[in-house]
C-alpha cells in the first residue's frame, strides 16, 4: 500500500477535506507516532504520538535521519537503509523489532513504512507509522518463557494442517527432538506406526475441532525409537474472527503410571483368576466329599444290615460270643453312620443355596432343645429378649444351635449333670446367642482348633462325638453372613457366643 | 389271580430287607428282583399281559447301573399295559431335586432310605402295606 500525496478537492476549500485539518488529525494522535520521511531518509514531520513514544520534540529531529532511532547493530547490518529500499520496490515495508528511545532506552515497535509517491509516480518521500508494543511482548515473552519452561510437558502448536509451529522445552525433553528438526514436521511423527494407519492423528484434529478438544491416552515414540504412554490434550486455536489457526497440543509422559496401573490390573486379575480356581476347586472338593459321603452310606447300611439280619434270622445257631460281635458291628456302623451324615451336613452347608429368611430365635433355641435325648438333657436356662429374629436359614439356625447345646451338654465336668445357660439378645444391627457351659472347658492354645473338621481335644471313648459338630456350627455362621467366638476356661466352663444379622 | 411285585434294586442288603417283608406281609405275593437297569428294560420287553396275572407294585431305586432312574420310570409309564401300574422309589437321596424329579416323571411316592435295617424294615412294611393292600388298590 502507499500513500498518495494529498489531491486538492476539486470542490476546493470545505473545511474538512482541507489538508490542514488532515494534518492536525495526524498531529493529534497519541499512540502512534507517524511521520514523514524524505527520500533520504530525513525526518520531514512529527506528530504527538511520536513525541510521547519516541521522546523527541518535533524541533529536536525534524531535520535527523532516521536512523537515530535503531540500535546500533540494526544500523551496523545496513537495516535503516534496507527498509526504505523495500518500501521503495514493494510501497511497503512492515517490522517489529528493537528501536531507541532518545534517552537511549528501547522499546518494542511495529513499524510500517510507506513510500509517497506523487502523481508522476515519482518518490516523494515515505510515510512511517510506528507503534510501542513493548508491553504486549513483555506478556508474550513472558507466556512464551512460561510455556518454554514447563519442562514436564510437551507443549508445542501446529498448524491447521498439523504441522508444528513451536515447541518447548517439555517437548525436547520429552520426545528427544530440537525444535529446529522438528518445526514444520507433521504431528503424526510421534504416533506409532499402526496408530498412523489406522488414521488416529488425523481423528484427533477432527475431534478437537468438532468437541473443541481432544483428550487421550496412547502410546508414542521418541526419536530414538522408544515408546513411551502419553496423555494428551489438544485444543483447536483460534483467532479474533473465531477463524482457526491452529492447535495447541499438551502431552505428559505418564508410562510410570500406566505401567503401575497395568501390573495393579495384572494383579487384580491374577487374583480373580486365582479366587475362581479357588472356588473351582472348593466346588470339586465339596462335590467330592459329598458324593464320598453318600456313597460310603450303601455299604454301611449293607453291613449293618446284614449284621442284623443274622442277629434276627439266626439268633439260635450263633454262639453268644458271635452275637456280641455282631452287636459291636452294628454299633460301629451307627458311629459310621452318625459321622457319615455330619460330613453330609457340613459339605451341604457350603453347597447350600441360602435364602436368608427371618428367623425367631426362641423357637429354634426350643426346636434345639426338644432334639436333644431325655436322658441328656440337662438344667438349661434360657434368656432370650422377646421378638428376637435373625437373617438366615431356619435349619442352619437350628442346626447350629443345638450342635452348641450339644457341645455344653456333652462337655460337662465328670460326673455332673450338665448346667447350661442359653442367653439371646440384640446389639445394634445383630443378634447376639451365647451358649455357656460350666464344663471341662478348653485351654486357649485350643481355642481355635475345636473348629476344624476331625479335630478332637478328647478320646472318642471319653467324650462320644463325630468331631465335626464346631466345623459345622462355624461353616454355617459364616455363610449366613455372622461371626463366632469362643471364651473359655480350663476347669471352668465355655462360653460359645454367635453373632448373626439381626432380621 | 397271580400278584406281583417288581423291585429294581442293585442293592443287595436292601433287595433282601424287601423280600423279607413282603414275605412277612403278603406272603401271597410274588416277588421278581432285577438289579440294572438293562435287565429291567429287559423284563418291560418280555411282559406279556395275562388274565390271571398283575402287577401290583414297582419299588425301584433311583440310582441303577446302566440306566437312569428317571428315563425307566418313563418307560413304565409309556407302556401300553405297564402304564398304570404304581411306581414307588426307594432311595439313599433325600434331595428336593431328586425328589420332584421323580414324581415329576410320574412315580407315586418316594421313600427316603433310612440308616439302620430296623427302620428300614418298619419304613418298608408300611409303604407295602399301603400300595398292596388290596382295599387300596386301583382298580387294574
Amino acid at each position: 500500500m502507499s500513500i498518495l500525496a494529498h489531491k486538492p478537492s476539486p470542490r476546493g476549500s470545505q473545511a474538512l477535506e482541507s489538508e490542514a485539518v488532515f494534518r492536525l488529525l495526524v498531529e493529534s494522535v497519541r499512540d502512534y507516532a507517524i511521520f514523514i520521511l524524505n527520500p533520504q531518509g530525513i525526518v520531514a514531520s512529527w506528530n504527538m504520538g511520536a513525541e510521547r513514544i519516541k521522546g523527541y520534540k518535533a524541533s529536536e529531529i525534524i531535520g535527523q535521519h532516521f536512523s537515530k532511532f535503531y540500535p546500533a547493530e540494526d544500523i551496523a547490518r545496513g537495516k535503516p537503509a534496507w527498509e526504505l529500499k523495500v518500501a521503495l520496490e514493494t510501497g511497503s515495508y512492515e517490522d517489529e523489532g528493537w528501536r531507541l528511545r532518545k534517552d537511549g532506552s528501547r522499546f518494542w515497535a511495529n513499524v510500517v513504512i510507506s513510500r509517497i509517491l506523487d502523481h508522476d509516480g515519482n518518490l516523494i518521500g515515505f510515510g512511517k507509522v510506528t507503534r510501542d508494543l513493548t508491553e504486549r511482548r513483555e506478556a508474550e515473552q513472558q507466556y512464551r518463557r512460561l510455556i518454554e519452561g514447563v519442562s514436564d510437558y510437551a507443549i508445542y502448536s501446529l498448524d491447521k494442517g498439523g504441522h508444528i509451529t513451536s515447541w518447548n522445552v517439555g517437548a525436547r525433553r520429552l520426545k528427544g527432538y530440537e525444535s529446529e528438526e522438528v518445526l514444520g514436521w507433521h504431528f503424526s511423527k510421534f504416533y506409532v506406526a499402526e496408530d498412523v494407519a489406522k488414521g488416529l492423528p488425523e481423528r484427533v484434529l477432527e475431534i478437537a475441532l468438532a468437541d473443541g478438544h481432544y483428550e487421550g491416552e496412547g502410546w508414542r515414540v521418541r526419536k530414538d525409537g522408544s515408546r513411551f504412554w502419553s496423555s494428551v490434550l489438544v485444543t483447536p486455536i483460534r483467532n479474533e474472527d473465531k477463524e482457526l489457526i491452529g492447535f495447541s497440543k499438551i502431552t505428559r509422559d505418564i508410562t510410570d503410571r500406566k505401567i503401575l496401573l497395568d501390573k495393579i490390573q495384572q494383579h487384580a486379575q491374577d487374583l480373580e483368576t486365582k479366587v475362581k480356581e479357588q472356588e473351582e476347586m472348593n466346588a470339586e472338593l465339596e462335590a467330592f466329599s459329598y458324593s464320598v459321603s453318600h456313597d460310603l452310606r450303601a455299604p454301611l447300611r449293607a453291613i449293618e444290615g446284614f449284621s442284623d439280619i443274622i442277629l434276627q434270622d439266626f439268633r439260635d445257631k450263633i454262639p453268644g460270643e458271635a452275637k456280641e460281635f455282631l452287636g459291636q458291628i452294628v454299633a460301629s456302623t451307627a458311629r459310621m453312620n452318625r459321622l457319615v451324615r455330619d460330613l453330609l451336613d457340613y459339605s451341604r452347608i457350603a453347597t447350600l443355596e441360602l435364602e436368608a429368611t427371618p428367623v425367631n430365635v426362641w423357637a429354634a433355641i426350643f426346636d434345639a432343645l426338644n432334639q436333644l435325648e431325655p436322658e441328656l438333657r440337662p438344667d438349661v436356662s434360657v434368656a432370650v429378649e422377646p421378638n428376637l429374629q435373625v437373617k438366615g436359614h431356619q435349619a442352619i439356625v437350628r442346626q447350629v444351635i443345638s450342635n452348641l447345646i450339644n457341645n455344653a451338654v456333652k462337655f460337662a465336668q465328670p460326673g455332673k449333670k450338665p448346667v447350661v445357660e442359653v442367653r439371646a439378645f440384640r446389639r445394634g444391627d445383630s443378634v447376639g446367642i451365647q451358649v455357656q457351659d460350666h464344663g471341662i472347658g478348653i485351654a486357649q492354645q485350643h481355642q481355635e482348633r475345636v473348629f476344624k473338621v476331625f479335630e478332637r481335644l478328647h478320646d472318642s471313648d471319653e467324650y462320644p462325638g463325630t468331631g465335626i459338630g464346631l466345623a459345622i456350627v462355624r461353616r454355617g455362621v459364616s455363610r449366613m453372613g455372622g461371626t463366632i467366638k469362643l471364651r473359655s476356661e480350663l476347669g471352668k466352663g465355655s462360653i460359645f457366643e454367635i453373632s448373626l444379622p439381626a432380621a | 389271580m397271580r400278584k406281583k411285585m417288581l423291585v429294581i434294586e442293585d442293592e443287595k442288603i436292601d433287595a433282601i430287607s424287601i423280600g423279607q417283608v413282603l414275605k412277612q406281609q403278603f406272603p401271597g405275593i410274588e416277588l421278581e428282583v432285577v438289579t440294572n437297569g438293562e435287565q429291567a428294560l429287559d423284563w418291560i420287553q418280555r411282559f406279556r399281559p395275562a388274565a390271571d396275572e398283575m402287577l401290583s407294585l414297582v419299588l425301584m431305586d433311583l440310582t441303577i447301573p446302566r440306566m437312569s432312574g428317571l428315563d425307566l420310570i418313563s418307560e413304565f409309564k409309556g407302556h401300553q399295559h405297564l402304564g398304570g401300574v404304581p411306581i414307588v422309589i426307594l432311595s439313599g437321596s433325600e434331595s428336593p431335586q431328586a425328589i420332584n424329579a421323580a414324581y415329576k416323571s410320574g412315580a407315586c411316592g418316594y421313600v427316603v432310605k433310612p440308616n439302620t435295617a430296623a427302620e428300614m424294615r418298619g419304613v418298608l412294611r408300611k409303604t407295602l402295606d399301603y400300595w398292596l393292600d388290596a382295599n387300596r388298590l386301583p382298580s387294574a
